[in-house]
């Protein structure tokens, strides 16, 4: 893992009051910046901090989606299983995005600037549920994604169907799963933005904003599942937490978790019906923490993906990972049209653009399990979507320039094209014309806007 | 060689082309060499056929495909159609040849045909016999062209029109199989008046019949006057009134007779045609061809389904949406769907956020879709179809449904056939490699979709039920709501709607009953679905048209009738069998059960759609009269790829899409592409008289989105 930059942080023990440097309680402890902050200088540092929680959770779930192997290859029983959980990740992970674009409307609603930064926080804040971490599914994973969208454990083993002795193993797993360190619940940082937006006053909230955040209507795809809700005021913000809380980020009733649409009990059949017995592999034998970076031989990087044709199409999967971000960055920085305007603005186009990496990023990810992560001989594990963090997130301050990025972007990515198409034998030849096909319109209309 | 025990035609439907020129049109194949970009028009061998000989002197493949010849006529397409023979014992076809034909101790003049074609639009509408126009053919065997000049009683005397020609081609030794080509008229319009400048010819006697005084819904009307069109209107008119113009285009029957020492075979076949593709580079989102699969082989799907399948639903709608100026038809500004909502008390508002509909927006969105068919999965798509019971879902989430902004049969929001979505939902769970293609003319049995989807030789794509939309409001070249109408025996119900318009001769009393109400129920399967949205903007969902006095057991309250293809599928699973009907009057009242006969779809053993579903003449005759009309008013665009709307489209300075309506007359490159909103007043667009007299020279083909001419 790259070192991750540290933050001028403490933690105020919720029982005592005092401030100190680590956490030696976790479950009691909550960050607060070092110094102080202003309030709504607090709730944009929180925002920031929600906003990479989200991303580093819905990346980490399509991970453990796309693990999994085609339902086709198993017996209907198990196929059918291998199906459910697919749905069921794929269903946490919108939602997770969801939230993550919800955040980015608080942020909006505040003046501040938006945050698709994914590792800027350390780890241990005690905001985040676990280490990041990008591996197959397995009964400990799902275990560990149990236990982070969970209520406590006494409103845990208030659910029907639910025993101690099973809340138990989930904690164990989780925790194992977890390189030992405990895994946190989530919902610790909405309550502490809550409290904080609750003290802002009104107009600290704009109005005005909204009309440049995103929309349910544009994202949603009518799933309203995936919470996509405007702030224009303080109330809608504080009903905009309430809600990403109540849904995933660790909900505080039994009731609330017994709802079988909850994210505590997605994970919770995923985990009673992974087998552990070894008598059948549902997921892909994957490298974990895959990466193409240059480690130079020998280098303790066990991730790293060294077969030639797998690492073209993880660095692929990165580009199209980084455009994916950009695009959405500069989309919401465009205003949207009016209802009745039939002069549109390029926002949704950049929104089309946006989806159509999603729906390139699934397939190259399908496309990277089923490649050996090395040319080591007797290499077992496959390679995996490294989804690694662009070198820059910080879009240009002219809109013209913002295509010129558009472009310079689709050109890196046909780069790494060029050098995959070249390869004997290659997979994907007809994926890979399509995706050129559609790159070069974009580039054509990216360079006509940049041009004016 | 075996004894010859049945014959066949295929295909069992084709469609010709309008067009004037004495060229008909070259074949090709479409053919797709990028999983996104547009299909190539490949040149494909061409059959030649001698004018004076009347039979095919060669096979060529042109250097290209050109739509106009060298006058700029456009050249007509000219359908070939073979006849086929099953030998005791064989369960596959072969062709008819001149050897086989030898062998049964016979020669090509055993060989007759017989036609029989109609339009019969006027009479759809007045409900006079004498305002059908009707041609046939006495039965032949020689290998002239015979004309099908149409009679009316209505007509002045001495005065027809032409319908085109049908020639029994001869069969050599290069070319020894059995043929008859169909080729259509040139497109004329015609009417009552001398001396009126859109007309060919004044063919119709005002004296006679009351075409040209026809109004819909005018009160003074005779009992025995049809029920009106859906939609109504749609014929030229002044005012509402019409005048009495007619189309030279026809549907009807082909008929083959093999005269043989110890018997006589006979087959048939069914011809229409429409106006020409303009682009023809792509397919309706739904076609003829996905109704006639859904009627072999039910609504649902069993199994994986392979990825071709699924990515053609997929990729024609890329071609829809293509061409459809989305920004303009997503506004409730303008006659469009979003407009035509507000007539069901719905409130006016935008069906898809502003934000997302610019149509590069769109076009991207779409794109993406079709190449992430690549990693096998579509899970997300199946969520957001509607279903065919949800057209009448007028809520914000029901119109966003896809496919968007586009009408169906039943003058709601478009369904894909039950078929098409079931594929979806397969895929949705699971995507099939494509099989090994196969030699289609090796394994063409009887009745099985490969005969019902067969290419005759030298036939374009454009011949082909795929290219023809089934998504009728009314259609372009054909209205297969049409084929509904006695799908039950006894009952004729309306096209479009769920009521019974009039009973078979011989009916008993108790059906004679029946005229005039609602049926809702077929088996337990409702045909009716709830019409229900918001009427205020960001109001709650309620039924629609909002009515508090309505009748409390009119079960149509709150209900809109669904097209009968969906709602009727079931049903046809049933075919020669009993169903039991529920019908109830209008406005409301008690329930008549009864149990009806549903009647074989196609001729017993074959491919082509019964007689008794569909007499000459019926295939077409709720389309618009002439068919120009429909060219210029109609603003529901669902058949953007016959019928283009938005063309020559490219980003502007701020990345959203520019370009022009396809009926706007001033597009020359140096101009500015502001797109003309649709407005027949507007005389920067094509008029309704400049249609009538010169639609083959004004309208354009279009390739890859943009005018090739």
């Amino acid at each position: 893992m790259t070192a991750l930059r540290r933050r001028h942080l403490l933690f105020r023990s919720l029982s005592t009051g005092a401030l100190r440097a680590s956490q030696s309680a976790p479950a009691d402890a909550v960050p607060v910046h070092d110094p102080p902050l202003a309030p709504r200088d607090e709730a944009i540092f929180l925002l920031n901090i929600a906003a990479e929680v989200e991303h580093s959770l819905m990346v980490q779930y399509l991970f453990a989606a796309y693990s999994l192997r085609d339902p086709d290859q198993f017996a209907s029983d198990k196929a059918a299983l291998v199906r459910d959980w697919r749905k069921a990740l794929g269903t946490v992970a919108r939602e997770e995005m969801g939230h993550l674009i919800t955040v980015q409307n608080l942020l909006r609603s505040l003046g501040a600037p938006l945050s698709l930064a994914r590792d800027e926080f350390p780890m241990n804040t005690g905001f985040y549920p676990f280490a990041f971490r990008l591996e197959p599914l397995s009964k400990n994973s799902a275990a560990k994604y149990a236990f982070a969208e969970m209520p406590s454990i006494a409103a845990a083993e208030g659910i029907d169907g639910v025993s101690a002795t099973e809340i138990a193993d989930i904690t164990k797993r989780a925790d194992e799963d977890n390189t030992g360190q405990p895994v946190n619940r989530v919902g610790k940082l909405y309550e502490q933005l809550r409290t904080i937006v609750q003290s802002l006053p009104a107009t600290d909230f704009s109005a005005g904003s909204v009309s440049q955040q995103a929309r349910f209507d544009e994202w949603g795809l009518g799933q309203h599942d995936i919470l996509i809700l405007s702030v224009g005021k303080r109330s809608e913000a504080l009903d905009a937490l309430d809600k990403i809380a109540e849904q995933g980020e660790g909900p505080e009733t039994a009731a609330a978790a017994a709802d079988p649409n909850s994210h505590f009990q997605h994970f919770l059949s995923i985990y009673r019906q992974f087998p552990e017995d070894g008598s059948w592999q549902p997921a892909f034998n994957a490298v974990e923490d895959p990466n193409v970076l240059t480690s130079g031989a020998g280098a303790d990087n066990l991730g790293e993906i060294t077969q030639p044709e797998a690492r073209l199409w993880a660095q692929l999967l990165n580009a199209r990972y980084r455009r994916l971000l950009m695009t959405l960055r500069h989309a919401l920085e465009i205003e949207s049209p009016a209802p009745t305007d039939l002069n549109g603005t390029p926002r949704g186009l950049l929104l089309s653009w946006a989806f159509s990496e999603m729906y390139a990023i699934r397939s190259i990810a399908g496309l990277l399990f089923t490649l050996p992560a090395t040319a080591a001989a007797g290499e077992k594990r496959t390679a995996a979507p490294p989804f690694e963090m662009p070198a820059s997130l910080s879009l240009p301050t002219l809109e013209a320039d913002r295509w010129r990025l558009q472009s310079s972007m689709l050109q890196s990515a046909e780069m790494i094209v060029a050098s995959l198409i070249t390869l004997p034998a290659s997979r994907g030849a007809g994926f890979l014309k399509g995706m050129t096909e559609a790159d070069t319109e974009a580039m054509q209309i990216a360079n006509r806007v940049s041009s004016q | 060689m075996p004894d010859i025990v049945e014959i066949r035609i295929l295909p069992p439907l084709a469609i010709g082309r309008l067009g004037s020129s004495a060229t008909p049109l070259e074949n090709y194949t479409l053919e797709i060499a990028n999983p996104v970009g547009y299909r190539s028009l490949v040149p494909a061998p061409t059959l030649v056929v001698d004018p004076v000989t009347g039979a095919i002197v060669s096979s060529t493949t042109p250097a290209a495909v050109s739509f106009r010849d060298a006058k700029g006529n456009i050249k007509p397409v000219c359908p070939f159609l073979e006849v086929w023979m099953l030998t005791a014992g064989a369960k596959t076809l072969a062709p008819l040849t001149l050897q086989a034909l030898e062998d049964l101790g016979a020669d090509e003049t055993a060989v007759s045909w017989s036609v029989e074609v109609g339009n019969i639009k006027a009479f759809r509408r007045t409900g006079d016999p004498k305002d059908k126009i009707t041609a046939s053919t006495t039965a032949f065997n020689d290998h002239g062209s015979k004309s099908l000049q149409g009679k009316c009683a209505n007509f002045k005397p001495g005065k027809s029109l032409p319908f085109g020609s049908v020639r029994y081609l001869k069969p050599t030794a290069d070319f020894p199989q059995i043929r008859l080509r169909f080729t259509p008229a040139s497109g004329k319009v015609y009417g009552p008046k001398t001396g009126d400048p859109n007309i060919a010819e004044d063919v119709y006697d005002e004296t006679r019949g009351s075409w040209s005084k026809f109004r819909d819904g005018d009160p003074n009307a005779p009992a025995s006057r049809p029920p009106s069109t859906e939609p109504g209107g749609i014929f030229a008119n002044v005012r509402g009134v019409s005048r009495g113009y007619l189309d030279d285009e026809c549907d009807g029957i082909v008929q083959v007779q093999v005269t043989l020492a110890d018997k006589t075979l006979t087959a048939i076949a069914r011809i229409t045609c429409g106006p020409p593709s303009f682009a023809p580079d792509g397919l309706p989102i739904r076609s003829v061809a996905d109704e006639l699969e859904q009627v072999e082989l039910g609504p649902a799907v069993s199994g994986p389904v392979p990825m071709a399948e699924v990515g053609s639903i997929v990729r024609r709608a890329l071609e829809t949406v293509r061409l459809m100026n989305t920004a303009a038809l997503n506004s409730p500004s303008i006659n469009n769907m979003a407009n035509q909502d507000t007539g069901t008390g719905r409130a006016a508002e935008p069906i898809f956020d502003p934000s997302v509909v610019d149509a590069l927006a769109l076009r991207a969105r779409h794109e993406s879709v079709l190449l992430a068919l690549n990693s096998r999965t579509m899970a997300w798509f199946s969520g957001v179809l509607r279903r065919y019971t949800e057209v009448g879902d007028l809520s914000n989430d029901g119109r966003r449904k896809m496919p968007g902004m586009m009408r169906g049969s039943d003058g709601s929001h478009l369904a894909l056939t039950r078929r098409q979505a079931s594929k979806v939902d397969a895929a949705a769970l699971e995507i099939a490699p494509d099989p090994a293609p196969s030699n289609a003319g090796s394994d063409l049995t009887p009745t099985n979709l490969t005969a019902i989807f067969y290419h005759a030789q030298g036939n374009p794509p454009v011949a082909h039920p795929s290219s023809a939309i089934s998504n009728a409001f009314p259609g372009l070249e054909m209205d297969f709501r049409n084929v509904w109408r006695r799908v039950f025996a006894g009952i004729i119900l309306h096209e479009a709607d769920n009521f019974v318009v009039d009973v078979e001769a011989n009916a008993s009393p108790k059906l004679r009953e029946l005229i005039g109400q609602r049926l809702i129920s077929v088996n337990g399967i409702s045909v009716i679905g709830v019409l229900q949205g918001p009427t205020r903007a960001g109001g709650p969902v309620v039924s629609l048209p909002p009515n508090e006095n309505a009748a409390a057991n009119n079960p149509m309250v709150g209900k809109t009738n669904l097209e009968w293809s969906n709602c009727l599928a079931d049903a046809l699973r049933m075919q020669a069998k009993s169903v039991a009907c529920i019908f109830v009057p209008e406005g409301g009242g008690p329930e008549t059960k009864i149990s009806l006969k549903v009647r074989p779809f196609f001729e017993a053993g074959t491919g082509v759609i019964k007689r008794e579903l569909l007499q000459p003449g019926e295939l077409t005759q709720s389309l618009c009269s002439p068919w120009q009309n429909d060219y210029r008013e109609c603003s529901c665009y669902y058949w953007a790829a016959s019928r283009p709307d938005y063309v020559n489209v490219e980003a502007r300075a701020d990345g959203t899409s520019a370009g022009h309506n396809w009926l706007q007359l001033n597009r020359n490159p140096g101009a500015d592409k502001v797109y003309i909103i649709d407005d027949f007043t507007d005389q920067r667009l094509v008029t309704y008289e400049q249609l009538f007299r010169n639609w083959e020279h004004l309208l354009k083909f279009e390739i890859e989105g943009s005018d090739s001419e």
